[in-house]
């Protein structure tokens, strides 16, 4: 694929489960100063949910918020769904273009936290968030866009193996029973992802080498074990985000990261 | 895509095209030419399904044409601007109009004893030989084509308000035979006067839509305030049920009980599906949503909680109840095309999970001793209830069917 609408891409930046970026030239109709942006090409068809897409990325996207990635266009060609977005050439949490210290990870995930409780206020949920989808910047990160895969496959499912942003254990167990994405699954995403980047594994060890229907099994009966390389405080962030009983959460993603900052307080490098 | 020899050949025997200069589209390729004299950006998606329609590949002739019949029955028709379709034919060019696009042969309308067909789309027959000039244009333009371009538009896509046609024979030259190279016409062409030939590979501009995002719609829009949505409800605020057994389905009530820790559950059962409490006899009967009754994993790792009827099979997208929205779709695929397009069915009903094979090649198995066989087959007679732990068989792929039952809280949530 050399090319998409009117964007004519320079190089290929990665892809995901349904989806492949490419660093593209920016069309001048769009009207920015950025001589280059990110372009995100789905692999789903995008027939029927189209209008549901641009609903979902317009809300977030106008909110501008400076922990969200500012989106630029949303657009289909023939049935390709894609979308413009501004480029950061620093890579993710999950793989950065430098080694980051411990404290710049706690903080890019608080500014991540803060992107979501921005999109939550405006009655948007996030769905995606995970160490792929923190994106490192010179504030520190922002937090990708939301994920739509949900709007283009007629219906609700959840997809959770390999090791990106599709992990199991990133997809609250309360979605499993079917109840609604909210506040809570995002701050579950981000205590797991807290967690993913402090200590380099996940809570559910017995997941690791588990096909689909025995991980699943694991992941809906077992407890979440926090790994023993973690400060107090950290911690006790880690498990409150993931309690079981979505009440007993924190509240909101700025409370998570409030919380999130103030660890990172205690943290010194 | 090689076109069938017919195509290709009748391609040759076209008409000079020469283009009017304008905003709209011209679009010539093989052996049609779309000419849509007018187009307004707001139905440039419209305009992307008529060209791949008019593209497809047509052994038969009338495939097309009877595509394009359908589309304009569809109640988006609406949208399409006005087009002129011309269909190369052995001696003849077919021509069919739609919408405020008018065809004059020689200066006048084609002789109503070569229609033939009429509605939203009329059809004129018109012989070879029998004419001299034919002009394409918008109702009410200009049919005077002295502004159109020196040019023979041989394939491609152009901007254009309309068309006018020559015979080959009438055109001052002879044309190249298609496949000349693009700079054989300067070095044949006798003389300034006489129209070059020209062929085009570019890309029609307007194969996509867009919708402005962030800066960028306030840039298109102005300061226009997006629509709204009240913030989300927190978990555990005093008055929000921000967790409630809601779907995201449409809601079906049934009736059920509440057991002693308050889930509301099956009344038929002697303890609760979702945490194992045994249930009162007399407990007191409720109608209320149905919660989710579990969860179907495929091989593949993908998870769909089970809230309503669902439909298995290799192309169950396409399955009239999922796009009628009466039950979801549950693909399964596998190269060696194991599963069937529609294989099986999940039907819900009440507090049960049945499934029943849709008469598959392959058929459809069940599994009930917590591993991968002894299969028993699933029919479409006799729908089976899915239990906790099942296994189910379709093809080469598997489902796993969960009913989730409530884990003991940690002890450090606690």
């Amino acid at each position: 694929m050399d090319r998409v609408g009117d964007y004519v891409f320079l190089r290929d930046l990665g892809g995901g489960q349904y989806s492949q970026v490419y660093l593209a030239r920016t069309p001048r109709r769009l009207g920015i100063a950025a001589e280059t942006v990110a372009v995100k090409v789905l692999s789903l068809p995008g027939d029927g949910g189209f209008d549901a897409v641009a609903d979902e990325l317009s809300l977030a996207a106008a909110l501008r918020a400076p922990q969200l990635v500012p989106m630029y266009d949303l657009g289909m060609d023939g049935g390709t769904v894609f979308y413009a977005m501004r480029h950061e050439p620093m890579g993710s949490l999950a793989t950065p273009a430098r080694t980051l210290t411990r404290r710049e990870r706690i903080l890019a995930v608080a500014r991540a936290a803060r992107g979501a409780h921005a999109m939550h206020e405006a009655g948007a949920v996030h769905r995606g968030i995970g160490p792929t989808n923190i994106l490192l910047d010179k504030e520190g990160a922002v937090l990708a866009e939301p994920a739509i895969a949900h709007l283009l496959t007629h219906g609700h499912t959840l997809s959770g193996f390999g090791t990106g942003a599709g992990r199991l254990e990133l997809v609250d167990p309360e979605l499993m029973k079917g109840r609604p994405a909210g506040r809570a699954s995002d701050i579950w995403s981000l205590g797991v992802t807290l967690h993913l980047v402090l200590t380099g594994h996940g809570l559910f060890p017995a997941l690791v080498s588990a096909d689909p229907f025995t991980a699943v099994r694991i992941y809906l009966r077992s407890r979440p074990e926090p790994g023993e390389d973690l400060t107090e405080r950290e911690r006790a962030v880690v498990v409150r985000a993931l309690h079981p009983d979505s009440a007993r959460r924190y509240g909101t993603a700025a409370e998570f990261a409030d919380a999130v900052d103030e660890a990172a307080g205690s943290t010194s490098v | 895509m090689s076109a069938p020899p017919s195509e290709e050949a009748l391609s040759r025997d076209w008409p000079m095209v020469r283009v009017h200069p304008g905003t709209g589209l011209v679009d010539r390729r093989r052996d049609i030419l779309l000419v849509v004299p007018v187009l307004p950006a707001s139905q440039h998606q419209r305009v992307r399904e008529l060209l791949d329609l008019c593209h497809r590949p047509d052994p038969t002739g009338s495939a097309r044409v009877d595509a394009l019949r359908g589309l304009l029955d569809l109640p988006s028709s609406a949208e399409l601007p006005g087009f002129a379709l011309l269909v190369r034919a052995r001696h003849a060019l077919r021509t069919f109009v739609h919408g405020p696009v008018r065809i004059l042969v020689d200066g006048a309308a084609p002789d109503q004893s070569s229609a033939r067909g009429g509605g939203r789309l009329a059809e004129h027959l018109i012989e070879d030989g029998a004419w001299r000039g034919l002009t394409i244009t918008a109702d009410g333009g200009s049919a005077d084509d002295a502004g159109a371009l020196s040019l023979d538009l041989e394939s491609g896509a152009v901007p254009g308000a309309g068309v006018t046609l020559v015979p080959v024979a009438s055109a001052p030259v002879q044309r190249l035979e298609a496949g000349g190279t693009a700079s054989a016409p300067s070095a044949t062409a006798p003389g300034a006067t006489a129209p070059a030939t020209s062929s085009t590979a570019l890309r029609p501009v307007l194969q996509f839509r867009t919708v402005p995002l962030g800066e960028c719609a306030v840039r298109a829009a102005g300061e226009r305030p997006a629509h709204r949505r009240p913030p989300l409800p927190v978990a555990g605020a005093p008055g929000q049920v921000a967790t409630g057994p809601r779907t995201t389905g449409p809601e079906v009530v049934v009736e059920g009980v509440h057991c002693p820790e308050g889930h509301f559950t099956d009344p038929a059962r002697s303890t609760c599906l979702t945490c194992g409490t045994p249930l009162a006899p007399d407990g007191r009967r409720v109608r209320l949503p149905r919660p989710p009754l579990g969860i179907l994993v495929t091989d593949g790792g993908t998870i769909y909680p089970v809230a309503g009827d669902f439909v298995i099979g290799r192309e169950a997208e396409a399955a009239p109840d999922v796009l009628a929205g009466r039950a979801r779709p549950l693909p399964l695929r596998d190269e060696a095309r194991s599963t069937s397009r529609v294989h099986a069915r999940v039907i819900v009903a009440g507090w049960r999970v049945l499934l029943r094979d849709d008469r598959s090649a392959n058929g459809t198995f069940l599994s009930r001793s917590g591993s991968a066989g002894p299969w028993l087959p699933v029919t479409a007679e006799a729908p089976v209830a899915l239990l906790h732990g099942d296994r189910v068989r379709l093809g080469k792929r598997q489902l796993l069917f969960d009913a989730w039952r409530e884990t003991v809280v940690p002890q450090v949530f606690r």
